[in-house]
Parts: structure tokens; C-alpha cells; sequence
């Protein structure tokens, strides 16, 4: 096992190195040949005459260097934990990574969370009591959920609490450790509402693959040996089933993390997503380069995580 | 208020300089600073915005109880209250001289002074005067030299590094500077960046003049110097004191307190601002709320005063929350357009094609879709609405003819959509068969979603004249709209629709957009004057007004270029989006919020510091 994850992670962390050598390139070689590159985005139609302007700017920045010189100073930079700061703000992307981060995180695992906690069951339910009533209402839901977006139902929400009640969610933000209660008042809506679109897939998930166990040769074994429906369902059949659930959360967890984008949006949360989209809109190199190097890392290790709880939920799975 | 009692001096001593004889040519120009110079009955500077008329269909509305009437409450103003505000989104950087858009400069304004201010307008819109915010007393020396006095009252931000330094010339300098050097903007002004820039040096003969010295005589000087997106006044601590892309150090109205990137803004009143007892509010909270919605539910429950409510919701939010004040604007003073490829083998080079398409535009159509009119009017609500004439838009009241009136002469006939006539035209120009080309313009956002939807309507307008068979292409912004079209000189196929940048006078706006020389010019194929008939004289007569140091003298030339413009229709002026005033919804507890009338952008400095909070009608 120990081996397993070591090799696992030597091979992350090339992954890691090949992501930041192809996001590298396609910024600063692709985008500038065929689009024009984050100082002629940055002077668009105000200094799109002022040439001398455009080098001073280029200069600036550091990019008449040659694009492997250019590198070469991002990776030195890295090494020392430096992620280099915003072309345009001149903040420092490792701030503000430290200060986004935990917010798309909590956004992102409150909202995961939410969701398996609803599906997990309600899909678990569902199959039990396949083609009766309860089932056609899970699976309604299900497909209602996925279909609607959570951005739209957040914003549904906020529409008809204004126009009925008077109400209108707090915009004033506060982290956990400023201020707990209020950090709950803001945080968790959001979070709740980027768990139902989620939830309608997972459900739909869970059924089908306690449909499937259910009528696996075991699961008749279980019944015949005396074995209470309790036992069979909850130490057989649904910790079986969850193993596709848990891969499909593991996976999403980056997804869902670049993806509260809107919901920050809505709910003026300072997190990752905005500033992912804010970066790329206006070609801020060292930003893009910054969040996707963090994207990469999050991702290979969901994919290590999943794969290690595997072992827990299937005994039958083994690591060499 | 101080400025205004000096200001009303001056005239006595411009009188006595013409008097006197001192034989500077133009130097009745120096007229063009006074504010106070009804006097002399002619409006000092040269832009005004167009009255709205309160005394007609607005002071019906407002005994309907639909338009609430302005009035000046600052004798019971109550000081103190936290404003809470609201921004459509973060900005860029926080340095107004050095940033690469304009965000930077719509919260600099709270906090970074000019040397000159729009004059607000109390009660009745603001003409567009300008007067001394920094600068006490100004002076022509020659037609080409501008020495400003500045205040000794001006005092930075308390906070280190500034810690309440006095502001000298030596930032005005510092300012100049850098703005030289560094801003997007500086072919604007500086002739060192732009030969057709005004400014080539700005210096300092002690701690409290300053010499702005010009290539030329420039009419619009002064009111350069009060546009806030130009040149703000920075402490010279902001090289290496500290950040000016992350914090601020101003002596304007207010300091930036707090800052939360992608979260909100706070500020607080700046207790060094000279003017005495202003601002009345402490402070402003500004959350950062993108999202329309939010902002709406937001405004609703009365967390933020106003401000928010777009034009399509205005009456239904209205009839759901009649307490609210109602407020209407002023006509904008953008004037969009349509232009053409100028290719030699162009149709469009024969003005009697340029005409005929401008006939085929039903322009009250454009204004009745684009600006809802149609649901202000059907709910009791005053409208009004203008057309915007060749070059000039229908909110510069001073200068703009009215293509409907007699004004614009003979070229008013081509503004009416008339397809019978524009068939006419393009018979006598020897087309007979439908031009086939295409209609260029962007899809997306970067001017706003109804301006595609704008060019879709044009495109249609045009199409179903059966004159044109068009084909439309929806270029990219950054690689193809800008280099090809926008920036193109003429140099593609067809048509294209385009936004227009603001300038404080509309004769930059004629220099920039079409002198053969401007930098966004659309006129001249490749920039040659002689490529399309009439344009050296065009020229001529923007060069004139833009020269000319006397109010009345660049009225006259920029009337007589749009009279002799109107029939070339170089470009065809888009009605929208100036063609009628937008109204306002606020809450009442924010009092003089519509009684102070600010020009372009200026609010912050010039409006805000007005404004109070009734705290008897605050809600929460």
C-alpha cells in the first residue's frame, strides 16, 4: 500500500509539472499567436495606438524575456513558495489563494456533503421500493434537480424572498474564526444550493447500483443465512453500491470548487471561482498559471483519495 | 461655498484685463473658467447637458405622484450614517494613473482630487461649467499657457505615509508625471504621447502654482483637467510609500477604510477634506454585488439605497414599493455609430449611399424598443426623446442640433426614414441591384447586451428595405473587431457597428472620431484626407472649433460642421443610447440624492458629499 501511494504520487506530481508546462505554453505562446496577448487585452481600445506604452508594459511585466526564461523564473519562484502576484492588482496570488481557498473548499464540501447526505438514502429508498410511488417521487426529484441549474434556484430564491418577505441574504462576509454565526448565516445557503444539482445524479446513482447489488448472488446468500433486511441493506448492499457514488464525489470536488463561480457571484463570497474567471477573462498569467497549478494538485490527489478508499469500502480491493 | 465666492470675483478682474486691452489673442478664454460669470450672460465652458422639462410632462407625473420633485434639503441636513452602497464589480487596480481600464478610476473618485470640477447642477441638471476643486485661481498667461494657483487648505489622508502633508504642485507635478508616462489614457492629453494631445508639460514655479503649458490654444482644457478617467491628483508618497494599486491615499472626500477583493469597498469620511462640514455621511459600505437579482433583492429589502433597478423594472418596482422616489435623468452624450469600409471600389465613398442607409434607420423605432419608452408612456410616466444629430449627442444642449428642427438645414431630411426617398438615392448613385456585403459587429459583452441586439435591429432595418442583402459577422473583440474594424481606417467590406468612448467635450469626441488625424477615426480611408470628398474641410472646421478659446465662437463651428456634415452623413448616428433619459429608484432616507446634479462621473466629489440619511425613515 505504502508503495502504491508513493509511486502514485511520484507520478502526480509529473502530471502536476506536465500541466504547468502545457497551461505555460498555450498562455503565453497559443493565446499571444492567435489572440494577442494580456497587455493587448489590458490597453484594448483605450492605448491600442500607444505601442511605445504596449512594450513598457511588456517590459514590466517581464515578458520581452524569451518564454523558457520566463518559466525557468515562474518554477524558481515556486520553489521558494512564491506564486508571483496579479499583472493587474499586484496582489499576491499566494494570499489570495489563502484566503479563497478555504472558501471554495467549504463552499464545495458543505454543498458535496449535502448532496450524498440527501442521495445517498433517498437513492438507497428508492431502490428498495422500486415502481411504487415513493420511488417515482425520488426519481422525479432526481431528474428535476439535475436539470435545473443551482445558480437559478439561487437566484429564484433570493427574487421571491425579496418580493415576498422583505429578506435578502447578508452580503457582509466573515470568515469562521471572525465571526461563526455570521459566517453560517452567509455561508449556508450557497453551500446547500450547490448541493442540488449534485444530489439529483448521485440519487439516480446510488439507485441504480442498489439495483444492481440487491440482486447479486451474496445478497441472497445474506437473506438466506437469517441475515436481518437491516443488515443486508445498510452492511451489504449499500456500502457495495457506494464505491461509483464515492468515485463521483471524489472527482467532483474540483469541479465543484472551480465551479461556485456563480454562486459567489450571487452570494459575494471571495473564493476561487470568481477569480479563476476573473484571471482568465483578462489573461492575467500568473494567476491562471497559479490556480490551475493548485487545480492540478487538487485533482491528482481526489483521484489518489478515491482510490485509496476503495480498500475500505471493498476488502476485495487490494494495492501493490 | 469658498469657490464659488472666488469665482464670482474673478469676473470683476476678467473684465478689467478685456478692458484694459491686453491684446491676447483669445484670452477671452480665460471666460471659459469662470462659473460665476452669469454676468456676462453666456455659460463659461462649453458643455451643458440637456434640461429635462420638470415644468411639462415631469411636473405632471410628479402631482401623480410618480416622479417625486427635487429639493434642496441641505438646511436640515443631519450629519453621520454609513450609506449603504453597492458596486457592479471589483476593479483592476486601485491606481487611476497607471491602471489599464477605467475601474480604477470609478472609486478614485471618492478619494483622489482634480485640479478642476464639473460644476453640479442643484436642482436643475448640471450645465457642464467647470470650476477650480484644487486650483483657487486660474489664469491664461498666453493662449498656450495656464497657470492654476492651488489651495492651501488641501491636506492628504491622515494615515501614514501621507499623515495630513499638504498637497503642493510638487504632486500635481508627480501626477502629471506619471499620468505622462504610464496612463492608457495619455494620447488624450499629453502631446508627448500624441501629437494631436494638447499638454506638453506641466511644472511647478512654487509650492502653490503650477504652469500648464500647450502645444496650441485648446479650448476643452480646463474641463480635461476636471475629467475624473484623466488626470487625478496622487500623493508623490504613492511612488514606494505605499501601493497605489492596492490602497489609497487621497485628499478628496473620502478615505478607502477597508478593501476585500471580490467582496467590498468601504469608505470613510476624510476628516483633512476642505471643504467645511462636508461630507454629512460617514461613510459608504459598498458590497461588491454582480449579480442583477441579488442587487434587486438587495434594494427591495432596503439594504441598498438606490441605484440598482434597471429601466425594464422600474415601474413594476415602482408600483410594488410607491414609497420609493422616482427620478428623471438627463440625455446621455454618447452618440454610437454606424460606419463604413472605405475601400476604393466602397460604395460607400458616394455620400448619396451614406445617405439613403441613414434614411432606412427608423429612429424612433430604435428609441420606443431600446429605451422601454413605450411602457413609461402606457404607465403615466413623463418620456421624452431626441435624436442624436451628426457627431454630436442630443445631451450636449449647447451644441447639438436638432435633426427633427429646422437647425440642421438641408442634411435633417436624411435622418428621416424614408425608404421611397433612399431608393431614390441609390438610383442616382447607379446602384440598382441590392448591395450585398456585411454588417460587422461584436456579440459580446464588452459594450453591454443590448448592443448586439441594436446591431441585430440596424442589420434588419437594412435588410428589409431590400437595398441590402446583409450578411452578418459577429467579429471577435480582441482579434478582429479592434485591429479590422474599429482601428481599421476604413480598411474592410461593409458596414460595422460601434461603441463610442466618453470625452468631457464633445469636440475631443469630433477630433478623435472624425478628424483624419484622430486616433479612432472612421472617415478617411487609411487616414488620407483626400481619399473621401469634403473631408479636408471637415477637418478644417474641427481644428477650429477645437482652437478656439471663446464659449459662443466653438458653438458657432460646431454648429455649421454638423449643418455641412448631415449632408456628407460620414457616419450614421446611432438615437440609442442617448435618445431619452433614464429614470431612477431610490429610498427616501438618502435626502439631496437627486438635487445635486453631477457631469460625467463626477458624483463622488461633487454630489455625494451632499447627500444625508434621514435615519427617522432608515430602514433596519
Amino acid at each position: 500500500m505504502a508503495r502504491y501511494v508513493i509511486r502514485r504520487s511520484v507520478y502526480g506530481l509529473v502530471t502536476v509539472w506536465l500541466v504547468t508546462v502545457i497551461v505555460f505554453t498555450m498562455l503565453r505562446v497559443l493565446v499571444p499567436l492567435f489572440y494577442g496577448d494580456v497587455v493587448d487585452i489590458m490597453v484594448g481600445e483605450l492605448a491600442r495606438n500607444d505601442s511605445n506604452l504596449q512594450q513598457q508594459l511588456r517590459d514590466e511585466y517581464g515578458l520581452s524575456d524569451s518564454v523558457p526564461i520566463q518559466y525557468v523564473k515562474w518554477v524558481g519562484n515556486l520553489v521558494r513558495g512564491d506564486l508571483g502576484e496579479s499583472l493587474y492588482t499586484g496582489r499576491s496570488i499566494t494570499h489570495e489563494m489563502s484566503r479563497r481557498l478555504p472558501v471554495s473548499l467549504e463552499l464545495g464540501i458543505i454543498g458535496l456533503a449535502s448532496a450524498a447526505l440527501l442521495a445517498i438514502p433517498m437513492g438507497a429508498v428508492a431502490a428498495l421500493m422500486q415502481d411504487k410511488w415513493p420511488d417515482y417521487v425520488l426519481r422525479v426529484y432526481a431528474i428535476g434537480s439535475n436539470s435545473v441549474p443551482g445558480f437559478w434556484v439561487a437566484i429564484l430564491v433570493i427574487t421571491f424572498g425579496s418580493l415576498w418577505f422583505r429578506w435578502a441574504p447578508p452580503l457582509s462576509f466573515a470568515y469562521l474564526t471572525q465571526d461563526p454565526i455570521k459566517h453560517v448565516k452567509i455561508m449556508l445557503l450557497p453551500a446547500l444550493l450547490i448541493g442540488l444539482t449534485p444530489s439529483g445524479g448521485l440519487l439516480r446513482i446510488m439507485r441504480t447500483q442498489m439495483l444492481e447489488v440487491l440482486r447479486q448472488d451474496y445478497i441472497r446468500t445474506a437473506r438466506a443465512k437469517g441475515l436481518t433486511e437491516r443488515a443486508v441493506v445498510f452492511r451489504h448492499a449499500m456500502r457495495n453500491s457506494l464505491i461509483p457514488v464515492v468515485t463521483i464525489i471524489g472527482l467532483s470536488v474540483p469541479g465543484i470548487i472551480a465551479g461556485t463561480a456563480l454562486f459567489e457571484s450571487i452570494f459575494v463570497l471571495p473564493g476561487m471561482g470568481q477569480y479563476l474567471v476573473q484571471s482568465v477573462g483578462r489573461l492575467d498569467y500568473p494567476v491562471i498559471q497559479g490556480t490551475n497549478l493548485i487545480f492540478a494538485i487538487l485533482i491528482t490527489s481526489a483521484n489518489l483519495a478515491v482510490d485509496i478508499s476503495y480498500t475500505f469500502l471493498d476488502p476485495r480491493i487490494r494495492y501493490r | 461655498m469658498e469657490t464659488r465666492a472666488y469665482w464670482t470675483r474673478r469676473v470683476g478682474r476678467r473684465s478689467a484685463l478685456r478692458g484694459a486691452g491686453i491684446g491676447i489673442a483669445g484670452l477671452t478664454g480665460a471666460a471659459l473658467l469662470g462659473c460665476g460669470n452669469k454676468n456676462e450672460g453666456v455659460p463659461a465652458v462649453s458643455t451643458q447637458t440637456a434640461p429635462v422639462d420638470l415644468k411639462g410632462a415631469g411636473a405632471k407625473a410628479e402631482e401623480k405622484g410618480i416622479l417625486t420633485k427635487r429639493a434642496d434639503t441641505t438646511g436640515q441636513a443631519k450629519a453621520g450614517g454609513i450609506l449603504p452602497s453597492s458596486r457592479t464589480s471589483d476593479v483592476d487596480s486601485m491606481d487611476p494613473l497607471a491602471a489599464t481600464s477605467f475601474t480604477a478610476n470609478a472609486i478614485s473618485r471618492y478619494v483622489y482630487p482634480q485640479l478642476m470640477e464639473f460644476k453640479p447642477g442643484i436642482i436643475d441638471p448640471a450645465s457642464g461649467e467647470v470650476q477650480g476643486q484644487l486650483v483657487e485661481k486660474a489664469e491664461f498667461a498666453e493662449p498656450t499657457r495656464l497657470v492654476l494657483t492651488l489651495r492651501k487648505d488641501a491636506k492628504w489622508d491622515p494615515r501614514p505615509p501621507t499623515s495630513s502633508r499638504p498637497l503642493t504642485a510638487e504632486d500635481v507635478v508627480f501626477s502629471w508625471k506619471k499620468f505622462a508616462a504610464k496612463s492608457v489614457s495619455r494620447a488624450s492629453l499629453s502631446n508627448t504621447a500624441s501629437p494631436a494631445a494638447p499638454i506638453t508639460d506641466i511644472s511647478a514655479t512654487d509650492a502653490n502654482t503650477v504652469v500648464v503649458k500647450t502645444a496650441f490654444p485648446y479650448g476643452p482644457l480646463t474641463l480635461a483637467l476636471a475629467y475624473t478617467r484623466w488626470l487625478q491628483i496622487m500623493p508623490k508618497e504613492s511612488d514606494g510609500g505605499y501601493d497605489p494599486r492596492k490602497d489609497m491615499r487621497g485628499a478628496g472626500p473620502f478615505m478607502l477604510s477597508k478593501y476585500e477583493p471580490s467582496v467590498r469597498f468601504e469608505f470613510r469620511k476624510n476628516p483633512n477634506y476642505w471643504k467645511q462640514g462636508r461630507p454629512f455621511i460617514d461613510g459608504i459600505d459598498a458590497p461588491i454585488v454582480s449579480e442583477y437579482a441579488q442587487r434587486l433583492a438587495q434594494f427591495r429589502a432596503g439594504k441598498i439605497y438606490g441605484g440598482v433597478v434597471s429601466q425594464e423594472d422600474t415601474v413594476s418596482v415602482k408600483k410594488e414599493l410607491p414609497q420609493l422616489e422616482a427620478y428623471q435623468g438627463e440625455f446621455g452624450t454618447a452618440t454610437y455609430k454606424l460606419f463604413f469600409g472605405l475601400r476604393p471600389n466602397s460604395p460607400f465613398r458616394d455620400p448619396r449611399v451614406r445617405q439613403a442607409t441613414s434614411m432606412l434607420i427608423d429612429r424612433d423605432l430604435i428609441v420606443e424598443t431600446f429605451h422601454n419608452t413605450k411602457t413609461f408612456k402606457d404607465a403615466g410616466w413623463p418620456v421624452d426623446t431626441r435624436w442624436n444629430s451628426v457627431g454630436i449627442a442630443c445631451g450636449y444642449e449647447a451644441y447639438w442640433l436638432d435633426p427633427k428642427g429646422k437647425g440642421l438645414g438641408d442634411g435633417a431630411k436624411f435622418f428621416q426614414y424614408n425608404v421611397a426617398e433612399a431608393k431614390k438615392l441609390m438610383d442616382a448613385a447607379g446602384i440598382k441591384a441590392p448591395i450585398e456585403t456585411n454588417m460587422t459587429y461584436i456579440s459580446t459583452a464588452q459594450y453591454g447586451t443590448t448592443f448586439p441586439r441594436v446591431g441585430e435591429a440596424y442589420r434588419g432595418m437594412l435588410d428589409a428595405s431590400g437595398l441590402f442583402k446583409l450578411k452578418t459577422v459577429n467579429a471577435d473583440y480582441q482579434t478582429e473587431y479592434l485591429p479590422k474594424f474599429y482601428f481599421g481606417k476604413g480598411d474592410f467590406d461593409g458596414i460595422a457597428w460601434a461603441a463610442t468612448t466618453t470625452f468631457p467635450h464633445p469636440v475631443q469626441h469630433l477630433l478623435d472620431y472624425y478628424h483624419s488625424k484622430g486616433s479612432r477615426q472612421k472617415v478617411a480611408f487609411q487616414g488620407d484626407v483626400k481619399s473621401i470628398e469634403g473631408q479636408q474641410a471637415c477637418d478644417d472646421l474641427i481644428d477650429k472649433a477645437a482652437r478656439s478659446l471663446d464659449f459662443k465662437e466653438t458653438v458657432s463651428f460646431i454648429q455649421q460642421w454638423q449643418r455641412e456634415q448631415a449632408i456628407r452623413m460620414p457616419m450614421i448616428p446611432s438615437p440609442w443610447p442617448s435618445g431619452a433619459p433614464a429614470f431612477t429608484l431610490q429610498w427616501p432616507y438618502v435626502k439631496n440624492y437627486a438635487t445635486y446634479r453631477d457631469y460625467l462621473e463626477q458624483a463622488e466629489q461633487t454630489a455625494v458629499p451632499n447627500w444625508w440619511i434621514d435615519q427617522s425613515q432608515m430602514k433596519g
